[in-house]
């Protein structure tokens, strides 16, 4: 380092450590409050509901490992009031759609990478995946996106391109940009973005919010994009529904971006191609996701100790069923099934992953990871599988889970990279 | 609890510049807190509220954004504006790059420049290695000063 750089440096940090405390004393002025003992005390509750219930699952769990053999399915059930037993993963051997399932729907299922070791793993994501900065695409190629300096954050296929989300280079702000994977990682255009990606079912569109409120909607395998009505600034994208943005296309019929405004009123919305902007839901506070026949769902309470109460209604807004016990992620392509997790979200990473019967609210099939373990994202594969990033037992990994309750490891577990080993490597594509 | 709310909402603020974030973000972590309590040395408390601080705010980061949390509607007077006279174009820059960092690098600049930290206790804090932090904090003020150049004239160095 020259003196001249040393002497910048050292300047830019008195700076730091002159201004830091003085923005931190704003912290009232910007509108900030002291938080009351009852606040604390209904969070501490919370959290200790949630730890109570996921150590019911491991004790069971430890259970099962000294009773049954590898592979064994217990068939007994805990109290009727509560989980079903937890089960030693089994494997599942394809990723096709499989029929109705047969499993007991109080059965939880068990995710652990101990139990899979040694077990052959299935075929790598159909989705595609993100290791350490890596595309992995569903055809088995790969492209290297660390020329992004903050990383990939987000990202989602468009025909043989890529969108992902990372910081602009200059000034870290969110930013979407739309990379020609083919043609050595060109660029081929960049937003400013809040949220993250959504896509349609079949992966034709994928839309994004800029932070001004406007839907962005990526088309034709990224060769085309469109910007849709405008929304409320801050606005970030649920769930887009529709083939073809393009108004006057001979396929016709246009698109739909659903979106969420958060803060103080949060506040649903649907922005058209036909030119309408309205409201998706009056009593859905934050929608997960829309399904292909109109239904949408999402979270309708949200309390101050972190619980919620998420509600499914009809295209008409008509209540079909709700839950205060799990959060909605989103719908299978078909829209017969919805994916759902904690329904408090504490910060602790989520431990849960069931799937309903999106017409009845009728469980499915249930899995859980132990303690200390946490699901950091999860997506539908297909009409019958769902992938997860899961971190257990200090290891990082993708696991295939199908609604027949078989587990298979998708991509192998790693150790965590570096001390830190929250990090995750692996992103699934929005 | 008082004093040490106080210091973690500021720490809090300048972690996350946003006023709601950091008040979710101090009230998990009392309430770990409140639940550790038994476990926790008189002497560790505060090593141990900033462990978790920063723990929560890793883990907050990483929950995929969908997840943010919606706040409630009864929770008033956020978001004032801050009266012009408590900036000066300066400060307003410099807080807006600090604002822009990657959360890693921001963290680290919290701990090293706001609660003065040395590096180690700042690796102890994040869990992360020695070598992270020099890097983390070398290539944010770097960008810092890459964003906002340098200016000899806010410094005394007479002080020193």
């Amino acid at each position: 380092m020259s003196d001249k750089d040393f002497l910048g440096h050292r300047l830019m940090e008195r700076r730091l450590e002159d201004e830091l405390p003085r923005e931190a004393e704003l912290f009232e002025a910007h509108g900030g409050r002291e938080l009351h003992l009852e606040e604390v005390l209904a969070r501490a509750g919370g959290i200790r509901r949630k730890r109570r219930s996921v150590r019911g699952l491991v004790a069971a769990a430890v259970v099962v490992a000294v009773l049954a053999p590898a592979g064994v399915i217990l068939a007994h059930r805990e109290s009727a009031s509560g989980p079903g037993p937890l089960v030693q993963p089994t494997t599942s051997t394809s990723t096709s759609p499989s029929p109705a399932p047969t499993v007991d729907p109080n059965t939880v299922h068990a995710i652990g990478f101990a139990a899979l070791a040694g077990k052959p793993a299935g075929q790598p994501p159909a989705t595609g995946y993100v290791d350490d900065d890596v595309w992995h695409a569903p055809d088995g190629s790969t492209t290297d996106q660390s020329f992004t300096r903050y990383g990939m954050l987000d990202a989602a296929p468009i025909g043989d391109d890529l969108l992902i989300r990372t910081g602009a280079e200059q000034t870290g702000d969110p930013t979407a940009i739309l990379v020609h994977t083919g043609d050595r990682n060109t660029v081929a255009h960049s937003w400013p973005i809040s949220g993250g990606f959504v896509t349609s079912p079949g992966g034709a569109v994928v839309a994004f919010a800029e932070p001004d409120g406007t839907p962005v909607v990526v088309q034709d395998g990224g060769s085309q994009w469109y910007e849709m009505p405008k929304v409320p600034a801050g606005a970030v994208v649920a769930a887009v529904r529709g083939a073809d943005c393009k108004e006057q296309s001979p396929g016709g019929g246009g698109c739909t971006v659903f979106l969420n405004s958060l803060g103080n009123r949060p506040k649903t919305w649907m922005s058209s191609s036909h030119g309408l902007v309205d409201a998706a839901s009056a009593h859905i506070r934050n929608l997960a996701d829309v399904s292909t026949s109109g239904r949408v769902a999402g979270i309708s309470e949200h309390h101050t100790d972190l619980t919620t109460c998420s509600e499914v209604r009809g295209t008409d807004d008509q209540l079909v069923w709700r839950t205060c016990d799990n959060r909605f992620e989103s719908f299978s392509p078909d829209g017969s099934r919805l994916l759902a997790t904690n329904g408090i979200g504490d910060g602790l990473g989520d431990n849960q992953l069931d799937v309903f019967d999106a017409r009845s609210g009728d469980p499915v099939v249930r899995y859980r990871v132990a303690d200390g373990g946490a699901i950091t994202w999860m997506r539908w594969e297909d009409d019958a599988h769902v992938l997860a990033v899961v971190f257990d037992e200090g290891v990082w990994g993708i696991v295939r889970v199908g609604l027949d309750g078989q587990v298979e490891v998708a991509v192998s577990p790693v150790k965590a990279k570096g001390a830190d080993p929250t990090n995750s490597p692996f992103l699934l594509p929005q | 609890m008082t004093a040490r709310q106080r210091w973690l909402l500021r720490t809090a603020w300048l972690l996350t510049g946003d006023v709601h974030t950091a008040e979710d973000l101090v009230q998990t972590t009392l309430a770990k807190l409140y639940l550790a309590w038994d476990r926790v040395s008189a002497r560790g408390v505060d090593a141990y509220a900033r462990k978790i601080l920063f723990n929560e705010h890793a883990t907050m980061w990483r929950r995929t954004w969908r997840h943010r949390e919606v706040v409630t509607d009864d929770l008033t007077g956020h978001e004032v504006p801050v009266r012009d006279e408590e900036y000066d174009g300066t400060r307003t820059a410099l807080w807006e790059a600090v604002r822009g960092l990657a959360p890693r690098q921001r963290a680290v600049i919290v701990l090293r420049y706001y609660e003065q930290l040395s590096e180690a206790e700042t690796a102890e804090a994040l869990g992360i290695s020695l070598g992270t932090v020099k890097s983390q904090a070398n290539r944010a003020v770097a960008t810092l000063r890459a964003r906002l150049g340098d200016r000899t004239d806010l410094v005394d160095w007479e002080e020193e």
